[in-house]
């Protein structure tokens, strides 16, 4: 398996407080890594000591192979992007300037490959205005073209859609899918909004007080995720007996209630239940989404 | 390290509070030399002269200093910007190191404006300098190793400070006090070391010389005049009275505030949490 990035029982710790407790996570090559976690969970900790910003109490990190320790570290981070909390422009340049800028810190030789740059992030219309006139979603597209300017194999994102609205939201992850796509390029994103890492994420981490709860991939979670219908029936043998016969995937949960897994014919369900002479008492669908999930990894179903 | 300075030096360029520094210098110096020549007039000897104008002035450099400096290497905390050069892997050292360099450009820069100005304006209004080559040069060297200090002080307090306003604040708290410290020590040093004793008797009244118990003599006097000396603002209150002790050792004492508070900046910077 090809790690673009591992952490490896990390620790963080502030005064007695340990934001992050032997946290170990595994980024594939060309993967879209969700790392999901409630407020405070560690996830913007996390991604600051990867990116350089704080240093781990104990543990260390690799990146495209090289230590954290390692001298090497420096050349391996001009291969990645990041945007940490929020994007770091200058307010009082131009969309323009700030790219140039990045240009000059990346040793860049020339500005060639500016507009291409705006323009994939939608703001070539706008490249001589001032920064401090954006509104957020464009901040954040800036934000995106200057992690984009050192041509990175890896991007972090902490939580690129806070404050945006839903067309920029789509936006976003339009140009995200079509970067890891188009580019292969591997992108990390933190983020509270399932529902929109549901639809990009390859792969997630679940983070919650300073430790990863759990690594699983999308195609992991769909099959957890599946459409599932509760069946409440007045003689449980019977809906065993259809359920065996229809080659249903089920699960028994009480006396007289099951849930079945997949997509099924309801009608004939319910008129082979009747031939056996058995009466459907109700019938809801509890399909299981991302959320669903989380909540119950977390346990914080109570908390509701 | 040359891509952090060419960001900076563009950086720099596109700086609004540096160049009101820069055209303030100039239009203070200007105006100090108007002013000087003003005060020539009618005056047939022992009026001010360029060198007064020249060197005055670099009383007014450290606080300029102060907060032009911190604005400009405080502005990657208040923007964030900082972050993308960690990110992208430039080692702390040399973002440090690039700060200062950029710092102390900018600061001979405007120094650069003050002596243009006072040149320009006041050569043909005041005539040309006074003192000795040497002295003269002696003065200038102090005055740009001053500034080189000076540049490398506030520079430590802006990178080793996440908030632009606190590190305004304490560097310009830092001049503020070192002059105030500095001017009672000179003033300290100033006292004579005889002061004149009047004695009355019958038909008249006798002088004498007698030893003034406020003179500052010995271990003391050797300490407060290292402490002048050594302060960039102490070195900037002696040349801007034309009144140095130790004009050949200024240099070397400001080039030790130069290694010491860079060393301390960077060892301090690259153990920071970046928030």
């Amino acid at each position: 398996m090809d790690y673009i990035l591992t952490t490896s029982n990390l620790c963080k710790r502030y005064g007695a407080v340990n934001v992050l407790n032997n946290i170990s996570i595994h980024v594939e090559k060309g993967a879209i890594y969700g790392l999901i976690g409630k407020n405070g969970a560690g996830k913007t900790t996390l991604i600051r000591v990867i990116c350089g910003l704080q240093y781990p109490t104990c543990g260390e990190y690799s990146i495209f192979g090289v230590k954290n320790s390692d001298r090497e570290i420096g050349s391996m981070r001009r291969r990645m992007g990041a945007i940490v909390d929020s994007p770091a422009i200058y307010l009082n340049m131009t969309a323009e300037e700030n790219i140039k800028q990045q240009y000059c810190i990346l040793g860049r030789p020339n500005f060639d490959g500016i507009d291409e740059l705006l323009d994939m992030v939608g703001l070539s219309d706008v490249k001589k205005k001032k920064a401090s006139h954006f509104s957020l979603g464009m901040r954040q597209r800036l934000g995106i073209a200057l992690v984009l300017c050192g041509d990175p194999d890896l991007i972090l994102l902490d939580e690129p859609t806070n404050g945006i609205d839903p067309q920029g939201i789509i936006q976003i992850r339009e140009m995200l899918i079509r970067l890891n796509r188009d580019k292969q390029i591997t992108i990390i994103i933190s983020s509270h909004i399932l529902g929109e890492l549901s639809k990009m994420a390859t792969h997630y981490g679940f983070i919650d007080k300073g430790s990863i709860i759990k690594e699983i991939t999308a195609a992991e979670i769909e099959h957890s995720c599946r459409k599932c219908m509760s069946v409440k029936v007045s003689d449980m043998t019977s809906l065993i007996k259809v359920m065996d016969a229809g080659g249903m995937e089920y699960r028994i949960t009480s006396g007289n209630t099951a849930d079945i897994y997949g997509e099924h014919n309801i009608t004939d369900m319910a008129v082979a239940l009747k031939n056996e002479g058995c009466n459907i008492l109700g019938l809801s669908e509890r399909d299981e989404t991302l959320e669903s999930y989380y909540i119950n990894l977390i346990g914080g179903g109570k908390n509701v | 390290m040359s891509d952090l300075l060419r960001s900076n030096f563009r950086r720099l360029a596109k700086s609004t509070s540096f160049w009101v520094i820069f055209f303030l210098m100039i239009l203070c110096t200007s105006a100090a030399c108007v002013y000087e020549y003003r005060d020539s007039l009618g005056v047939t000897s022992g009026g001010p002269t360029l060198d007064d104008v020249f060197f005055q002035l670099v009383l007014l450099i450290p606080i300029l200093l102060s907060y032009s400096v911190s604005i400009f290497t405080t502005s990657d905390y208040d923007y964030g910007t900082l972050k993308n050069k960690i990110i992208t892997g430039c080692s702390r050292t040399k973002i440090y190191l690039a700060n200062f360099v950029t710092n102390s450009v900018s600061s001979i820069f405007i120094l650069l404006g003050h002596m243009v100005a006072s040149l320009s304006v006041g050569i043909p209004l005041l005539d040309s300098f006074e003192l000795e080559p040497m002295t003269f040069f002696a003065y200038t060297l102090s005055t740009v190793f001053m500034v080189l200090a000076c540049a490398a002080v506030f520079t430590m307090i802006s990178m080793l400070n996440q908030n632009r306003s606190t590190a305004i604040s304490f560097s310009i708290a830092s001049v503020v006090i070192t002059i105030i410290l500095v001017t009672f020590l000179f003033n300290r040093l100033n006292i004579s070391e005889y002061k004149i004793s009047y004695i009355p008797s019958i038909n008249d009244i006798t002088s004498q010389k007698i030893p003034n118990p406020e003179y500052v003599s010995g271990f003391l006097r050797s300490l407060y005049q290292f402490i002048i000396d050594f302060l960039p603002t102490g070195q900037s209150f002696q040349i801007g009275m034309m009144d140095t002790v130790n004009i050949w050792v200024m240099p070397v004492y400001s080039v030790i505030v130069i290694i010491i508070s860079t060393a301390v900046g960077i060892i301090f910077f690259r153990r920071k949490n970046i928030k």
